[in-house]
């Protein structure tokens, strides 16, 4: 759904900056002529005249816009510097990455099997070591200090595959364990807590059973419950909806939708182009450990620029 | 969710002409020796002269007493239950430290193991006793604590663990068969932690939880319903191992066995009813073992 025209006036900001109302005259009714713009991500560079520079009066994809904008202002909340991984097979699933997410993207990551999306995740919250380079989460060096570790750990949710819920607790004392735990809550508080969670995706009436009594669609949405149960800052999805049967994949996608709307930062490796299509910013497409092309999820299925891209593109959609 | 390819084994319930030939030719064969024991070999039974080594009438007290056996039979069962006990605790701490990040506690956890298993059980059992009896018992001042207790005290500790004058030997040899037992109770446990998957960890890193609470409220919890069986089933062995100690004077089963071998002179019928009172022990212990495996089968799903 490309929105394209030219951005006549910025009519008002609202939500405490959060909100961008502009005009654009030259295109489709006149309900659509105002739009109504997020802009959480840029809040903090918080540099609308720029932003008037930029696009004032210029033909603008509103989705390009967003991807130009997001591209190097910004804060970023991820900050991955030339790292490499080598395992010890000799497999390069690394080599030489570089990539900066600003607070509130949503980045999509797709890419042939083994080309290292998810040791790419992995190294974000640590789950794996780096041979070399540097990775910065919200500020914090990701490093030998354990503390430091810690904080990323608190601040990174993260969705696997097969859910890994702890099968000898219940739904309850799945989201609870972390909250009393780490976060060092009283009973009561996680109690409330995780039942406003379970609410948000959806399962609240399922509190009291074990992960083994709920279909594959439910572990997944008491999963993403469970890591936001630590009020991450970021959270991390790997193929989160590959194990699912097809029936399922669709309310666990739409959690991560609602997640995403409400401005979450999300890095998602998955195949789900509707999804990267729907909420995506930015998509990452990754081989042999390298990325290979990044752009808008409107510029990968329009036109991509390199071969491998298009490739992989023909044998995934 | 997956379509899991499950493989089942038909079970035959019925014998066939074959198992029923073997099974006569076995019996023939069990036949023939009776027969050879009983009539051609020189040797006299005595069966009479056993029951009372189990029970004797006590006049003085007037009712029925166990006697030797049967007390060597108990103190079997206490020293087994207890080692069992104190084996569980080293090997579980024993256990976790092989699986520890750090590597002196793996180094420190797998020196235990090696030393054990790799010296002749009689062996260790003289340098324990030796050790833990004459060094750390006195040590312990555990005789002099005993005879400070009050005579209801000291019927709870004959009760539960042995008469005063025979406690020092009997802790010793308790020790000395946890401290070899808990060797494997080490593997046990290693071998059921490293079953947790993988993925159970990883969630509890991704949480913010430390080591220990991703081991006490994610790992452990899992991994001990996983060993019950072979936990249960080292009780068995315990019991087995334990006529080793008799080597140390501690008055069990194989202790008693010998005392009234000596006393009696009649040999086979003693230990055919040693043999009889463990294999009853163990085997009714071994089904409640299956009972429980089959339990945790089933609750797993
Ligand atoms: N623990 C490990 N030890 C050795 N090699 C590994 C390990 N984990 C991953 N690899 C290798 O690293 C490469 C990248 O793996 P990775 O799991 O990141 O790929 P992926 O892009 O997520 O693939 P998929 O789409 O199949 O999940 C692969 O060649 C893989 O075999
Ligand atoms: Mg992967």
């Amino acid at each position: 759904m490309a929105v394209c025209g030219r951005i006549f006036e910025i009519v008002s900001r609202r939500c405490n900056d959060n909100q961008l109302v502009v005009t654009i005259p030259n295109i489709g009714p006149r309900s659509i002529q105002r739009l109504c713009i997020n802009i959480t991500p840029l809040r903090k560079s918080h540099d609308l005249r720029q932003f008037h520079k930029l696009f004032l009066g210029h033909d603008t994809d509103i989705e390009e816009l967003f991807y130009m904008a997001f591209k190097d202002e910004g804060d970023n909340i991820i900050v991955v510097d030339n790292i490499s991984k080598t395992f010890p097979g000799g497999v390069k699933a690394l080599v030489d990455f570089s990539t900066k997410i600003h607070r509130g993207e949503v980045v999509v990551i797709i890419g042939p099997s083994g080309s290292g999306k998810s040791t790419f995740l992995r190294c974000l919250n640590g789950l794996e070591e780096i041979d070399s380079g540097t990775i910065e989460i919200d500020g914090i060096p990701l490093d030998d200090n354990k503390n430091n570790r810690l904080e990323i750990r608190k601040e990174v949710g993260m969705v696997f595959q097969l859910f890994n819920l702890f099968p000898h607790l219940t739904v309850l004392e799945n989201i609870n364990l972390a909250l009393r735990r780490v976060r060092k809550k009283s009973k009561e508080e996680a109690i409330r807590t995780s039942m406003n969670l379970l609410e948000k995706v959806g399962i609240a009436e399922k509190v009291d059973n074990y992960p083994s009594q709920l279909s594959g669609g439910q572990q997944q949405r008491v999963a993403i419950a469970r890591a936001l149960a630590m009020m991450p800052k970021i959270m991390l999805f790997d193929e989160a909806t590959s194990a699912l049967d097809p029936e399922m994949i669709g309310e666990v996608l739409d959690v991560m939708k609602k997640l995403a709307r409400e401005g979450m930062t999300m890095v998602c490796v998955t195949h789900e182009m509707g999804f990267a299509r729907e909420v995506s910013d930015r998509v990452i497409f990754m081989e042999a450990g390298r990325i290979v092309e990044v752009g808008t999820a409107k510029h990968f299925f329009t036109d991509p620029n390199e071969e491998r891209t298009k490739l992989f593109l023909s044998q995934i959609l | 969710m997956f379509s899991k390819g499950v493989c089942v084994l038909q079970k035959k319930s019925r014998f066939t002409l074959l198992d029923i030939v073997i099974v006569v030719l076995l019996l023939g064969l069990a036949a023939y020796i009776a027969y050879r024991l009983t009539m051609k070999l020189n040797y006299k039974w005595n069966w009479r002269i056993i029951p009372q080594y189990l029970y004797f009438f006590d006049e003085e007290k007037g009712r029925w007493t166990a006697n030797v056996l049967m007390q060597g039979l108990y103190t079997t069962i206490r020293l087994s239950v207890w080692a069992t006990f104190l084996a569980t605790i080293f090997g579980t701490i024993a256990g976790v430290m092989r699986t520890t990040p750090r590597l002196f506690n793996r180094l420190v956890g797998r020196t235990y193991v090696e030393l054990i298993r790799n010296v002749p059980p009689l062996v260790l059992i003289f340098i324990f006793y030796f050790f833990v009896s004459d060094q750390i018992m006195p040590l312990l001042g555990v005789d002099e604590f005993i005879r400070a207790q009050s005579e209801t005290t000291r019927h709870m500790v004959g009760f539960f663990f042995a008469t005063p004058a025979m406690l020092t030997a009997f802790l010793s040899g308790v020790i000395t068969v946890a401290l070899f037992q808990g060797a494997y109770i080490t593997e046990i446990i290693r071998a059921g932690i490293q079953s947790i998957n993988r993925g159970q960890w990883e969630a509890g890193y991704t949480l913010g939880l430390s080591w220990g609470q991703q081991m006490r409220d994610v790992i452990m919890p899992q991994a001990i319903k996983r060993v019950l069986p072979p936990l249960a089933n080292e009780l068995i062995n315990t019991l087995k191992y334990s006529a080793i100690v008799s080597v140390i004077s501690i008055q069990e089963l194989t202790y008693q066995g010998m005392q009234v071998m000596a006393a009696t002179q009649v040999t086979i019928e003693v230990w055919l009813t040693i043999t009889a009172m463990y294999l009853v022990l163990c085997l009714a212990l071994s089904l409640g073992v299956q009972w429980l495996e089959r339990r945790l089968a089933r609750s797993e799903t």
